[in-house]
């Protein structure tokens, strides 16, 4: 046919749109837990893409943050271009048999952790920087979930921290944002574990570039149809 | 409303895409973001679509593209060593936009990517607003997108692959006074995009929408009025958290080609927002 391109293909068929090749070479990179699948597929990119790794803790307790914060700076100075703090999962109960120990700890991790990072490592941002800051949360951010009140109280607040983080260093002009998985990220058993995980991980490698500089104070969805929706979609009936 | 200066646009440095072998079709091409978009994806690598209603609406007030301005966003995409045809099309025509699908097809086999970015504003409050005005904003902002999804999906169905973002704006997820119309038609196109991601999920053709905040292009020339702009500002506060001027178009095309790449391949029903922290309140 006069004028066709080439039909060519990657693999599995895939033609919509190549892979971005990402450039982070004297970069700083700040990530938390990168013993677990979320911030070791970061650390994995990221390094790839020429960056240095920081691999941070994540803690309720202010003086592990304020140490691990005065390290950086001895080593970096106010040098960190991104803060890339990760969720986790929690097991689902119903609220009536909560506990409060467990609320509270749930709180602490996913909540007070995060907002102990954004005062102690956030000012390491200094000029220059890129000045990003990426929380990864889940669905739960933005819808309810039954047996996970804890979390999903959890998220939302996180996410009101991360608006709040955006307003308040605006004249620093750094971005903050708040990417959403879906919850295959955390389940190796899950069918769709590993493309959940490759698409949190390149997510947070956007959010952590120049090109979502006016990107800030909001979340990124990463989901797909259910498979019940797909099943029971009215215009294949 | 932020200042209307000539923005100093910062090239990105981390990121190269990568649009090899793509056919990507941009509506609204004739300047402004369109043409930001439409040049970018052929800076690296697509075979162009681009199209413009490249004349006059009864009840807008500011510059539309011409089919001078088309043409040069067509021959800026030729400049880059790719095939671009130009196409004058009304989206709101159903056999306007037929007609540029099929010539897309005829010419180069399928449409790989759609950027549905034409789109209007126009201002009046609901009491004295003629329903002239509230159709032709409403026919081009989210009729002009249904039809061109309708028409380009049977084609990305049958390659099995296929990507759609669809400009939206602050006004997709927010409201403010006399932009019913607007803002109508702009929540209007998230619905169309989370319902139809749903009915194309089997088929790896992902649909989402980009919700600028104000961009430096003629758009913003309705939004000069003193009064409205001293109400909108109480209102909605910082349309830029960053600074005072609106932000280049080239900010939103890097969110465009984000998802149109292979990274957005687990994102459709999604609503990206470029908006600089305005909705942020």
């Amino acid at each position: 046919m006069h004028g066709q391109v080439s039909a060519a293909s990657s693999g599995n068929g895939w033609r919509a749109g190549g892979a971005p090749k990402w450039s982070f070479a004297d970069r700083l990179v700040a990530i938390t837990r990168t013993d677990g699948f979320r911030g070791g597929a970061q650390k994995v990119a990221f390094e790839a893409a020429g960056a240095t790794v920081i691999d941070l803790v994540d803690s309720p307790d202010e003086s592990t943050v304020e140490r691990q914060a005065a390290q950086i700076e001895d080593g970096h100075g106010k040098g960190l271009d991104a803060l890339v703090v990760n969720g986790a999962p929690v097991d689902p109960q119903a609220l009536v048999e909560m506990a409060e120990e467990t609320w509270d700890g749930v709180i602490a991790e996913h909540v007070t952790g995060p907002f102990l990072l954004f005062k102690h490592v956030v000012p390491l941002m200094g000029e220059g920087t890129l000045g990003k800051v990426v929380v990864t949360a889940g669905p739960e951010t933005w819808s309810g979930s039954d047996g996970l009140v804890h979390l999903t109280a959890a998220r939302h607040a996180v996410f009101g921290l991360a608006k709040d983080l955006a307003l308040e260093t605006r004249a620093r002009k750094i971005n903050v944002n708040v990417s959403c998985p879906s919850t295959a990220v955390d389940d190796a058993g899950a069918e769709d574990h590993e493309a959940a995980l490759a698409a949190l991980t390149q997510s947070v490698m956007w959010l952590s570039s120049d090109a979502s500089r006016f990107v800030t104070a909001t979340s990124i969805r990463l989901q797909r149809p259910t498979a019940y929706a797909v099943k029971n979609r009215t215009s294949e009936r | 409303m932020p200042v209307n200066d000539t923005t100093t646009y910062i090239p990105v440095e981390n990121v190269a895409w990568d649009f090899e072998d793509q056919v990507v079709l941009v509506t609204g091409a004739a300047h402004g973001q369109g043409a930001s978009h439409a040049q970018r994806f052929a800076e690296y690598g697509a075979t162009m679509v681009v199209s413009d209603i490249a004349g006059e609406m009864e009840h807008v007030d500011y510059k539309l593209g011409s089919v001078v301005e088309l043409e040069q966003t067509a021959e800026s995409c030729r400049s880059f060593g790719n095939e671009c045809i130009s196409t004058v099309c009304d989206v709101r025509d159903a056999d306007q936009v037929q007609s540029m699908v099929d010539q897309a097809i005829e010419r180069f086999g399928r449409v790989d990517v759609l950027i549905s970015n034409a789109g209007i504003a126009t201002m009046s409050p609901i009491e004295s607003m003629p329903l002239s005005m509230w159709q032709e904003t409403m026919d081009t902002n989210l009729k002009g997108s249904f039809l061109l999804c309708r028409a380009v999906v049977p084609h990305m169905k049958e390659a099995g692959t296929g990507r759609i973002v669809i400009t939206g704006s602050t006004q997709t997820v927010g409201s403010i006074n006399d932009l019913a119309n607007y803002t109508a038609a702009k929540h209007g196109v998230e619905g169309l995009a989370q319902s139809l991601s749903i009915e194309l999920a089997g088929y790896d053709i992902n649909v989402n929408v980009v919700c600028p905040t104000a961009v430096d292009t003629d758009i913003n020339a309705i939004f000069g009025n003193e009064e409205w702009s001293a109400q909108a500002g109480a209102l909605v506060g910082a349309w830029n958290l960053f600074q005072e001027e609106m932000i280049h178009e080239r900010e939103i095309t890097e969110a465009m080609m984000w998802l149109a790449s292979r990274d957005g391949a687990q994102m459709s029903g999604s609503t990206i927002m470029v908006d600089a922290g305005c909705m942020a309140k």
